[in-house]
């Protein structure tokens, strides 16, 4: 069934290994969207999706790895949501820790058939990492801008939210360079995985008040996935990524939380 | 600047996940032992894959059990 629906929505020119990375993407996002509408049918979006996505894994064996790490999302929603907390904090604390202990699970075990370097620093390194964090200072910088009044961990401890932020940037890079946008690379383009990496994880800050989040998520991680699209590393963009939480982080110290 | 979930998750949503997770998990070990039951001994080692998702979801129905049985 799922094939004959590929066959009628293929553009020409498009492979069949493209439409389904497409369908994986989309399969991906739509629970968050709808999560953020109506939640309770969101729920029931999730689950399907998730189980779609294990139907995808089992019925093309060459695309196993990319459906079973965009699977990891939805599973991720379903996982935080079955765990409420008190406060945001707490729950965003499930939600990066969910998201770290799956995607770092399967980044191993994807390992054990093809090892990687992508986490090993050559002797180059001495200068891509200062330039990682110049970048990531300024990424922070234009965060602050857009998203001062954003800041969702009022009253939280500074020293313990920045030790989190720093974790959070970690988890990110593990999911959304390390896994998904290595693994569509093998499947399409990799300038095409790197923009679909930057737009799920635009994507995935929708649940926010307004499109702010979404707009610096989006310019956030057009960047990430371009460091990661000409140096496949996740140390740095996990760099940057965490640089640039704690400049925000620091700037709101400095001008906002006083 | 931080991933949150898009909603906020209530109790009766953590009820409704719960359940959903106890479909998902004997559906899944249903199609997998479907998919694989006549596949060669080769090309089974792929199942190692889905393990881990399996067992997370195993552990939230003990979960989903455990609270049912504690407030019914």
């Amino acid at each position: 069934m799922i094939a004959k629906a590929m066959q009628r929505v293929q553009p020409v020119g498009l492979s069949r290994q493209a439409i389904v990375v497409a369908w994986l993407f989309v399969a991906m996002m739509v629970p968050e969207l709808v999560l953020r509408v109506r939640p309770v049918v969101g729920i029931y979006v999730a689950a399907i999706s998730f189980a779609g996505l294990l139907a995808v894994a089992l019925r093309w064996g060459e695309m196993r790895k990319l459906a079973i790490a965009a699977a990891v999302w939805p599973l991720t929603l379903l996982l935080t949501a079955a765990l409420p907390q008190p406060d945001i904090f707490r729950q965003t604390g499930v939600l990066y820790d969910t998201l770290l202990v799956l995607a770092a699970g399967y980044e191993y075990i994807f390992a054990l058939d093809e090892p990687s370097t992508a986490y090993s620093l050559g002797k180059y390194y001495g200068l891509t990492i200062p330039l990682m964090i110049v970048v990531g200072e300024a990424l922070g910088v234009l965060g602050f801008g857009l998203l001062r009044h954003q800041y969702a961990f009022r009253g939280m401890s500074l020293p313990l939210v920045a030790t989190a932020a720093v974790l959070y940037a970690i988890a990110e890079e593990f999911y959304f360079r390390g896994l998904i946008q290595r693994q569509a690379a093998k499947y399409v383009q990799p300038i095409i995985a790197a923009a679909a990496a930057a737009v799920l994880y635009a994507a995935a800050n929708i649940g926010q008040s307004n499109a702010l989040p979404v707009v610096f998520a989006l310019i956030s991680g057009a960047t990430l996935s371009a460091v990661y699209y000409f140096k496949p590393n996740i140390v740095l963009t996990s760099t940057l990524n965490a640089t640039m939480k704690l400049t925000y982080l620091g700037l709101l110290v400095t001008f906002v939380l006083h | 600047m931080f991933l949150q979930l898009p909603f906020h998750s209530t109790t009766y949503v953590q009820h409704i996940v719960l359940i959903l997770n106890t479909v998902i998990v004997i559906t899944s070990l249903i199609v997998v032992e479907l998919v694989y039951a006549d596949a060669p001994p080769e090309k089974r080692r792929q199942l190692r894959y889905f393990y881990p998702l399996v067992l997370v979801l195993a552990a939230m129905l003990a979960y989903a059990v455990y609270n049912q049985v504690k407030h019914p």
